[in-house]
């Protein structure tokens, strides 16, 4: 069984991989998953509400979209983490980054990050989805900017030109 | 937390018992857990229950059964669940708040945190399913209600739902601002079986008013054998919106949800009528 035990700087050390990159870290354990992934760097992950409403914190553990703030940053170890730098750049974006922005999906950015995340999730598992589909994942990334619209074309845009990459 | 010693992540419920004390913190989806105890410095240690092997969703002849470390997406996608009961497990877990939560909550700690708004308990009740809970020493069976009201430590491990609803007729609906909003006006969680317009079996209940999920015997009681008329139609709407009506009749939204019982009630057996 696995026993995590804290040490006397009261934090515990952790590994796992993120955006393909193995990691070892010193976690106290009240620190959220969200807290940790900032602190190391990774910027492009907001922290809106933290409480789980927002979305905006969203990132892949281990295949599934989450909230990264209702979750203790120990949840990560052995895991693998994919954050909104792991799917795209702005010198490389990904089909899903891309299609936001020419859909005019993006207005002041802070929701984009956890929208293009849920979107990942969305089009890995259901490829061409339909409206109700795409809603109904979308439904934990709150905007308070574009009124959803363009974000939904957005989704059916990446979801038809992912079927002429081979980008994953 | 910042008091905490040891996390432990048993992969056995043999582990889990060498570790469970009665007063034990468990950790499970963490939807809940973390952000209610995030200050908690009483906290010496952990359980994460994440790794043990309770994320099944199985069909035997007489139950299916569902391990406590199911989320609610797999719920909702999985096959039993959208073939069994024309679809009411998948559509309930679907109406739990949003996808990022779906993809994390589990049907275990929705069960054991109460909450008006906790969807799963609802569903339980109307499928008069069990719940089944280890103390670290032995396994016990019992209704809901049992758990929440001997307020019994342990881990629920799975919960125990019977086929022999399968056929009946179900409604499930939950009445809030928007979609994924954990909160909600009023949840409808309905099952009835009916032949030849005559009320063979109904369990309606009802989330958001109480912590535990809303029903009456009584009232069901007194209209299973009936033939579904007019009448009934009126009389039953009537006297579930005075139910529901008095089960909280200073909160905000008691006058809205009296009427929104009405209407539903009265539809749902409209309904039932014409099957
Ligand atoms: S910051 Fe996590 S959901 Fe809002
Ligand atoms: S673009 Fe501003 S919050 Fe969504």
């Amino acid at each position: 069984m696995k026993k995590m035990t804290v040490g006397k700087e009261k934090s515990i050390d952790i590994s796992f991989n993120i955006n393909g990159n193995d990691m070892t870290v010193s976690v106290k354990p009240s620190e959220s998953l969200i807290d940790m992934i900032r602190r190391l760097g990774y910027k492009g992950t907001k922290k809106g509400c933290d409480t789980g409403d927002c979305g905006s914190c969203a990132l892949i553990l281990d295949g599934k979209a989450v909230v990264s703030c209702l979750m203790p940053a120990f949840y990560a170890d052995g895991k693998k983490i994919t954050t909104i730098e792991g799917i795209g750049s702005i010198l490389n974006p990904h089909p899903i980054q891309k299609a936001f922005v020419d859909a005019g999906a993006v207005q002041c950015g802070f929701c984009i990050p956890g929208m293009i995340i849920s979107t990942k999730f969305l089009l890995d598992r259901f490829p061409t989805p339909d409206e109700k589909t795409i809603k109904h994942h979308l439904d934990g990334n709150l905007c308070r900017c574009t009124g959803y619209v363009k974000q939904i074309e957005a989704v059916r845009l990446a979801s038809n030109r992912l079927k002429n990459t081979n980008r994953e | 937390m910042n008091n905490i010693k040891n996390i432990y992540f048993p992969t056995t419920l043999r582990d889990f018992s060498k570790i469970f004390k009665k007063n034990s913190s468990l950790i499970a989806g963490s939807t809940y857990f973390f952000n209610a105890n995030k200050k908690n410095n009483l906290l010496n240690d952990i359980i994460a229950i994440t790794e043990l092997p309770l994320k099944y969703i199985k069909k035997d002849k007489k139950n299916i059964r569902i391990g406590s470390l199911v989320t609610f997406d797999d719920i909702e996608n999985n096959d039993i669940c959208k073939d069994t009961y024309f679809g009411f497990l998948s559509h309930s877990a679907s109406n739990c708040s949003s996808q990022l939560i779906r993809n994390m909550a589990t049907i275990g700690g929705n069960i054991a945190h109460p909450n008006a708004f906790n969807i799963m308990p609802l569903v339980i009740e109307t499928l008069n399913g069990k719940i089944k809970l280890y103390d670290g020493k032995k396994y016990t069976i019992m209704p809901l209600t049992d758990y929440y009201n001997k307020k019994l430590s342990g881990i629920i491990t799975e919960i125990i739902l019977p086929l022999a609803y399968d056929r009946d007729f179900f409604y499930f609906e939950k009445i809030a601002k928007t979609s994924s909003s954990w909160e909600s006006y009023i949840t409808f969680s309905f099952r009835a079986s009916v032949k030849n317009k005559i009320i063979n079996d109904m369990r309606l209940v009802f989330g958001a008013i109480t912590s535990m999920p809303l029903s009456s015997i009584n009232i069901e009681k007194k209209f299973t054998g009936k033939e579904i008329t007019k009448e009934l139609i009126n009389d039953i709407s009537k006297e579930y919106s005075e139910f529901v009506y008095n089960a909280h009749p200073s909160h905000k939204y008691a006058e809205y949800r009296k009427n929104v019982v009405m209407n539903t009630i009265s539809e749902f057996f409209s309904k039932l009528s014409k099957r």
